[in-house]
């Protein structure tokens, strides 16, 4: 099996350090962060025929 | 969302719903990174009637005094589409009665332990559970002991131990 080189591995410890960054965020900011990620996805998902409504956010 | 949850609480305090618990996407939110989701899955124990049948009706019902209509499998609680699912199993069931009481803002709100929503998601073994499952083991604080016992218990050790390679 070909070996990972050090450049990619020390882009995949990144990316984990910065997934567990947002994993650590406290429940309120995840909501605000998966709202700006429904807004972007909803219009694909309609176009696919499917359901998508974007959670009314707690400053509404 | 908050208002959500209120509402939610107050199902309880009314005795519209026995007691329910976050799960799904929304209740691996609180251990993990957020994932695009279009729903917030409610596991819920339900008062059976007479004949031991469970069902969502009268819940429905009550919400829809409250001005919450049905849309398709959801009803839309405070802008946000919620899913009611009565618990359906032993696991569930379990999940439901150990599941703890995170704050919402300054709102109690019942969560799955992380251990259950992991145990569900390879019972119920779709693609995006498998995902899940990964999310969850990467980022979250498991308690490696009380999983293996949750798998034994019931009967999902085979298949966790394939997931969690």
């Amino acid at each position: 099996m070909d070996e990972m080189t050090d450049e990619m591995s020390r882009v995949l410890a990144a990316k984990l350090e910065r997934r567990m960054a947002l994993a650590r965020l406290p429940y309120e900011e995840k909501v605000k962060i998966l709202i700006e990620l429904q807004a972007i996805a909803a219009p694909l998902v309609r176009a696919r025929g499917k359901k998508a409504v974007v959670f009314r956010s707690d400053q509404e | 969302m908050e208002k959500t949850f209120q509402v939610l609480n107050r199902l309880v305090d009314e005795g519209i719903i026995g007691r329910y618990a976050v799960g799904g996407a929304m209740g691996a939110m609180f251990y993990a990174e957020p994932v695009s989701t279009f729903d917030l899955d409610i596991f819920v124990v339900l008062p059976s009637l007479a004949s031991g049948l469970i069902i969502l009706t009268p819940l429905y019902e009550h919400l829809s005094t409250l001005g919450y209509k049905s849309d398709g499998e959801c009803v839309d609680i405070e802008g946000v589409p919620v899913q009611f699912l009565p618990a359906y199993n032993d696991l569930v069931e379990e999940a439901l009665s150990e599941a703890m009481t995170n704050q919402y803002k300054s709102t109690p709100v019942r969560v799955m332990r992380v251990e259950h929503l992991i145990a569900i998601a390879i019972q119920t073994g779709r693609a995006k559970d498998r995902v899940r499952v990964g999310l969850l083991l990467d980022e979250a604080s498991v308690d490696r002991t009380r999983l293996d016992n949750i798998l034994r218990r019931h009967s999902l050790e085979e298949r966790g131990r394939s997931w969690m390679r």
